[in-house]
């Protein structure tokens, strides 16, 4: 009777799925609205630093000021087209250790029984009852000249002075693994617990051993997980400005901070806003290629 | 859907010569899952190109059993040997057996041509030679329209079809099958049992089937051993198990049957005579009980060999007097539900209806006699 009812009057239904419509269109398109018409204007120093789309000059004549000069400048910079590679170069990497780390411990946990599955998720999401900048800062202490690792090492006597480990493109790599490992596994823990092993017990009696039946009945099966863990890990990456900004130092330019940069810094917002945009769009575009592809 | 019996055209089968060997051999096989036996010394000989069921009641250890001859569980205790070698320790994927899982287990990221190729895959036989098999093999179960398609998009028949051809394409020694019609409505698994049955006398394989069903069981089977508790307690041909059960337990798993306990009183090489408290009259059996007289044993009676009348029998021996409590029509043949005068024991008689129009005088609370002929009474004293 509850369910007939509920599907039946459209309000409640309209109403429910429009609150959360509503939200997305406040926060998300709006600002990107804001952003994308910041990105065609013209800077100016002022407040604030951009000229308005348009003006009103005599009577009843509007002139529209539209620069698309600051994607132009974007494109021609080499500065830009390397921050966009080291960011996708980073973030690529980043997104194959996490899968690779990730894949044994999920296979792990949907292996053992129900409620030791649960605590052992349960601990994979402990760390995120601390701070993220607290685990990032953290990292400094583990990684600088005088820190943990290096103390460690020393100790050992495996080396005889302090290796450069922080601020390097390999500190980001590692803040970035340590950051966004529980979104590789969680996918991959769904995907794989649906797995019948069944499967795998029919694999070994048609003649496929342990290790091809992996590759041959596994992974192909675990695809959605890995595909779904691997946009959850690569898409902040590329953007991430907190991780690169304390453990990657000077060497290690990413848009994130490229942005913040013009922003903040040079307060060229419409370059800055451009720069959005684009980055924007290259993730986009092939989520959603990708998406289609695995929809049919 | 047995195989026709050849022991009357004078050719014996396999298990009933004297030097045939057998193919696949269990040799006292037992494991125990937390210090409890689920298979106790199971010791088992089937011969090649029969078609053998374990039949039990669920939990009986018969799929356990089943697991360890595919090498997906080993035994604790003893030996599986297969066409004479000791397969005990080698894994499952080196053994020459294939198994259709009671889920199907079909792949569904594959076609249900890839995954009926699979197993030829796994031997690095030429595409050419693989294509040509898979083809062949579709072909037998009448698959080839939806070799393209996956398992999701077949129906639970269909699905059966294609885990049989992927089960039966690598020509295995023994092919086991776990519960295969189990989740096939009753008009379709009538028809699959006898394709089952065909394609295995076609292609010369031995199966070895696990099923709950009896009816399934006796129709297929050359042999069926049944199975309780992790023992096997009967081997034999369905016959010999319908008709000869060696125990109460097989006597009353596999159909209907009425028991009744009696003492031995009077014993020799041609007769035997029993008495038991619920029956007015004693019990005659022509043929020896091989126990002395005095001795505690039970009567096994199946409900189609009793008759029943209105008129009291001329006989001095197999004779009941009772009322028609219950009458359960099924078409072909209708069971009657009688309580014995001077006991509450029930006994089950079945009576085929043999006229449209039912004929039958006799209905509920009528006053009746049942009786017997003497040849169909098994002394059971297990």
């Amino acid at each position: 009777m509850m369910d007939n009812y509920f599907y039946k009057n459209r309000w409640i239904k309209k109403t429910l799925i429009g609150i959360p419509y509503f939200w997305l269109f406040v926060f998300i398109l709006i600002p990107f609205i804001i952003i994308l018409k910041i990105s065609i204007s013209e800077s100016v120093l002022g407040t604030p630093p951009y000229k308005s789309l348009y003006q009103f000059l005599d009577h009843q004549v509007i002139q529209f000021n539209i620069h698309l000069e600051n994607y132009q400048f974007l494109l021609s910079d080499v500065m830009y087209r390397y921050s966009l590679w080291q960011s996708i170069k980073i973030a690529c990497i980043s997104t194959f250790c996490c899968l690779l780390l990730a894949y044994p411990m999920a296979y792990y946990i949907t292996r053992q029984e129900e409620y030791r599955q649960t605590r052992l998720l349960l601990l994979i999401l402990v760390p995120f009852w601390t701070s993220f900048l607290l685990r990032v800062y953290a990292w400094i202490g583990i990684l600088s000249p005088t820190g943990f690792l290096n103390g460690l090492l020393l100790k050992v006597g495996l080396i005889s002075e302090p290796l450069v480990l922080l601020y390097t493109p390999g500190a980001t790599i590692v803040g970035m693994v340590y950051c966004y490992l529980p979104f590789m596994i969680l996918p991959l823990y769904a995907s794989l617990n649906k797995f019948d092993p069944a499967l795998l017990e029919a694999a070994a009696d048609l003649g496929s051993k342990p290790s091809r039946a992996f590759w041959q009945i596994t992974l192909p099966l675990s695809k959605p997980g890995i595909v779904g863990g691997c946009i959850l890990v690569f898409i902040p990456s590329v953007g991430e400005f907190v991780i690169p900004e304390l453990l990657g130092g000077n060497k290690t330019l990413m848009l994130g901070k490229v942005i913040w940069i013009e922003f903040f810094t040079n307060r060229d917002w419409p370059v800055a806003s451009a720069l959005a945009i684009l980055m924007t769009l290259f993730l986009v575009v092939p989520v959603a290629l990708l998406q289609r592809k695995q929809g049919t | 859907m047995a195989k026709k019996p050849k022991v009357k055209l004078k050719k014996l089968e396999d298990w009933q010569k004297v030097d045939a060997r057998p193919y696949l051999e269990i040799q006292n096989v037992s494991k125990y899952f937390d210090g409890a036996a689920v298979i106790n010394q199971v010791s088992l000989e089937i011969y090649q190109g029969e078609f053998f069921s374990l039949l039990g009641p669920s939990g009986c250890g018969k799929t356990t059993l089943l697991r360890m001859l595919a090498g997906l569980e080993t035994p604790d205790e003893g030996k599986i040997l297969i066409d004479g070698m000791d397969m005990t320790m080698v894994p499952a994927y080196e053994r020459p057996v294939n198994m259709m899982f009671q889920s199907y287990a079909l792949f569904p990221h594959m076609t249900v041509e890839q995954n009926v190729a699979f197993g030829l895959v796994q031997d690095k036989i030429p595409k050419s030679l693989i294509k040509e098999r898979v083809q062949e093999a579709l072909e037998q179960v009448q698959m080839e329209k939806y070799a393209t398609r996956r398992p999701h998009q077949l129906s639970g028949g269909q699905r059966q079809r294609a885990a049989l051809a992927r089960c039966i394409i690598k020509k295995p020694k023994l092919v086991l099958l776990d519960e295969p019609l189990a989740a096939l409505d009753r008009k379709l698994r009538e028809n699959t049992q006898f394709e089952l049955v065909n394609i295995q006398e076609q292609m010369g394989l031995t199966f070895l089937m696990v099923t709950h069903d009896q009816e399934e069981a006796m129709t297929m089977s050359t042999r069926l051993g049944i199975m309780e508790e992790g023992k096997v307690r009967q081997v034999g041909t369905p016959h010999e198990i319908y008709e000869f059960p060696n125990s109460v337990y097989v006597a009353d798993f596999i159909g209907s049957m009425n028991i009744f306990q009696g003492v031995v009183i009077e014993e020799s090489r041609e007769h035997t005579v029993i008495q038991s408290d619920v029956l007015p009259t004693e019990i005659f059996v022509n043929h020896a009980a091989d126990v002395p007289c005095g001795a505690h044993v039970s009567v096994a009676l199946r409900p189609e060999k009793i008759s029943i009348s209105k008129k009291r029998p001329q006989r001095k021996y197999n004779v009941a007097a009772g009322t028609v409590q219950d009458i359960a029509y099924l078409g072909d043949v209708s069971i009657y539900l009688i309580e014995l005068e001077d006991s509450d024991k029930i006994v089950e008689a079945m009576l085929p209806n043999l006229m449209r129009i039912s004929t039958q005088e006799i209905t509920w609370e009528d006053r009746v006699y049942i009786t017997w002929e003497p040849d169909n009474t098994i002394i059971l004293t297990g």
